[in-house]
């Protein structure tokens, strides 16, 4: 008996409880049907890092180059490149050669490392905008950077350090060169052949000149213990540089309109040899202007005495007894002041010379 | 027995001394919170893409709020676009800052590359390379926009121009090549520095009152640097532009340590100051004022290579005596052989 009473207490509260769920079904329902596709609400990967990594699958290379980049885009390291002998059977590969236009290339502080390597980063002919920047380049056979087309256009190289190579960055067309250290290579540290803009860099213990402008601007740069020249314009303007220390000339012009304007040279042409000096000028119609010199082999400042119509004003010049300036007729050089004390000469192109 | 009981009293004691040490509270101290970053948060701007940023019928994308934006792919909008010329990208808001990610804008049969058709405030476009639009690289088309920035980018072969800004802009750490017209104007003022402006078909740069300074600005089909208000050239080298090296328009200019090779500056207008420029190698004169320029300082330049056309400065103007550095008297001496 107790037992029907409680199986029918129990399918009283079933019913009661079915039946007080109707006045909620009495309220409007949200449609069943889904709005549309699910849709991505989040970035993905792919969207946080857009850029293509440099790998074999996305830029294959072939028997001359570790990575081709074939496509426009913008790419980067994942990791270092070591291009050992032993991958290549003995075959020299570039790291990385760049064929297409419009290239922006992060080497996202990773090092190119060449070993038996050709050249690290490899642009063969003219190509067109192209920035490579953020990384370490070193031990390539041939140059760490080599653009090899004349006609390039809108080359960028920046933040880069660059050393034991054969050049450091070998621009043959003009090209930008910004804040990159070039160190300890078997050349030129920086080459511009056509000319550009090569600023805030460091250039030191290069086997060639230090930086080799070709029609352009260098400043602010510090060019130290180059084995040859320091800065070499043929032709240019160089301003704001530190040049030590350097085998040659600190600062050499081989070309005429070029401009070498407060600039610090000290202790160049360690060499002492005959053609060089702390600034020495190989043409005409060159201004030497404001420039600090110290300490250099043999000379100073020294115009070749094959040219004519330089100027030379407002320089200081110490330490190379009477060459502090070599200075041949056919040019253009203010008076010099070579008394200490207070300056009464009121020549204002005047030239300060001194032997402490 | 006793073991049992010694084990009882062991369990017993260590669980009182236990219990009287203090305890942690059961009750968590808050909700659950996120402990790490997501990916929104690693990279909050905003993609340039048909969702976020819809374009219409003349712009491939529009970007219409403020914020931050970038790039993941190349702009490539001849293969959308039907033959029919669109802007790549449109501003049309204030305060937008645009990466470019390193990827290219390349044009095709686009219509310009960037454009900002209003009195835009705050914009600043960046990293990446635009080639090949039918107009501008960059189209700035108000005069009334202020506070623009264009940097860090390669620009070529534009079918006008690399740059043009009607507004106040800073163009800076940008190269612009082979553009059919000019390679940066700014119309509308501001600072051009550390530019690579080469082998563009008409004038390198036009600069409407600002600063232009260490750029090396060569092989321009026109004029290298024409300034049509008073502005700023310094440490420029200026070389084998087909007309004058820098060409002054206006009035209040200083054009002041630059080196022109195979290029001239020439004046063409009143109180502007031209100083320690060398000038080497001109097609006519070295540094010229032309008739009705007055009251312009030309002191302390050196110039060679155009025999008595070295110094062309009719009366009127203050010009530094001239002779060579070598016997001359005057601090405001200009050098001439």
């Amino acid at each position: 008996m107790d037992t029907m009473k409680n199986t029918h207490n129990l399918l009283t509260a079933v019913l009661l409880l079915f039946a007080g769920s109707f006045p909620l079904a009495a309220f409007a329902q949200g449609s069943l049907t889904p709005p549309g596709a699910p849709a991505p609400i989040m970035k993905s990967l792919d969207q946080i890092e857009a850029r293509t990594i440099v790998n074999s699958a996305n830029t294959p290379g072939d028997g001359n180059n570790v990575y081709i980049i074939s496509q426009p885009g913008s790419y980067y390291l994942t990791g270092n490149l070591v291009a050992p002998l032993h991958l290549f059977g003995g075959t020299a590969k570039n790291g990385i050669e760049i064929t297409a236009n419009n290239v922006t290339l992060d080497l996202n502080g990773f090092a190119l490392q060449g070993a038996a390597g050709n050249a690290g980063i490899f642009i063969p002919n003219g190509q067109t905008n192209i920035t490579v920047r953020n990384g370490t380049i070193s031990g390539w056979a041939v140059n760490g950077v080599s653009s090899g087309g004349y006609a390039s256009v809108n080359q960028v190289f920046e933040r880069l350090s660059v050393s034991a190579c054969e050049m450091g960055i070998f621009l043959y067309g003009a090209g930008v060169v910004r804040d990159c250290n070039c160190y300890n290579n078997n050349s030129d540290g920086i080459y511009c052949g056509a000319g550009g803009i090569c600023s805030g860099c460091t250039a030191k213990n290069n086997a060639g000149n230090g930086i080799t402008m070709g029609g352009g601007i260098v400043t602010a740069c510090t060019v130290q213990n180059n084995i040859s020249r320091g800065i070499y314009l043929v032709p240019g303007t160089a301003t704001g540089c530190l040049v030590e220390g350097n085998n040659q000339s600190g600062i050499y012009v081989d070309a005429p309109g070029s401009m070498v304007v407060g600039n610090t040279c000290i202790e160049n042409n360690s060499s002492s040899a005959s053609s060089e000096a702390g600034i020495y000028i190989n043409d005409s119609n060159n201004r030497v202007e404001d420039n600090h010199v110290t300490e250099s082999g043999l000379a100073g400042i020294q115009v070749s005495p094959d040219y004519t119509l330089n100027i030379v004003i407002k320089n200081a010049v110490i330490g190379n007894g009477a060459n502090n300036y070599i200075i041949p007729s056919g040019q253009i050089a203010g008076p010099l002041i070579t008394t200490l004390g207070t300056i009464t000469n009121a020549n204002p192109w005047a030239n300060f010379s001194f032997n402490p | 027995m006793k073991i049992k009981f010694h084990i009882a009293a062991s369990v017993s004691t260590v669980l009182t001394l236990h219990s009287a040490l203090g305890q942690g509270a059961l009750t968590p101290p808050g909700a659950p919170a996120p402990v790490m970053k997501s990916l929104d948060q690693i990279e909050a701007r905003t993609i340039v893409n048909s969702a976020n940023t819809p374009g219409d019928g003349t712009n491939l994308f529009i970007i219409s709020q403020p914020g931050s934006y970038y790039l993941t792919a190349n702009v490539v909008p001849f293969r959308f676009l039907g033959g029919t010329a669109k802007n790549g990208i449109e501003i049309t808001a204030n305060n937008v800052t645009l990466d470019l990610n390193g990827f290219a804008m390349q044009g095709a049969m686009g219509n310009s590359g960037i454009y900002i058709p209003y009195a835009q405030t705050n914009i600043t476009v960046r990293n990446g390379t635009i080639s090949g639009w039918a107009a501008n690289g960059i189209d700035s088309a108000s005069s009334s926009s202020w506070n623009q920035v264009f940097e860090r980018l390669n620009i070529s072969t534009c079918g006008d121009d690399g740059v043009t800004s009607y507004g106040t802009a800073a163009v800076r750490d940008c190269n612009c090549e082979n553009n059919t017209e000019d390679g940066i104007d700014c119309f509308g003022g501001g600072i051009i520095s550390g530019c690579m402006v080469n082998k563009n078909g008409f004038d390198g740069i036009q600069m409407g009152g600002g600063t232009i300074s260490g750029c090396s600005v060569q092989l321009n089909g026109n004029i290298g640097i024409l300034v049509v208000v008073g502005s700023t050239v310094s440490g420029c080298y200026v070389e084998w532009n087909t007309a004058n090296g820098i060409f002054l328009d206006a009035t209040g200019c200083a054009v002041i340590g630059n080196t022109c090779y195979a290029n001239n500056i020439a004046i063409n207008d009143s109180n502007n100051r031209v100083e320690g420029n060398h000038v080497t190698v001109n097609g006519y004169a070295g540094i010229q004022v032309y008739a009705g320029g007055l009251s312009n300082v030309i002191i302390k330049n050196s110039v060679s290579g155009n025999g008595a056309g070295n110094y062309v400065v009719p009366a009127g103007n203050d010009l530094g005596p001239v002779g060579t550095a070598a016997t001359a008297t005057s601090p405001w001496a200009n050098i001439s052989h």
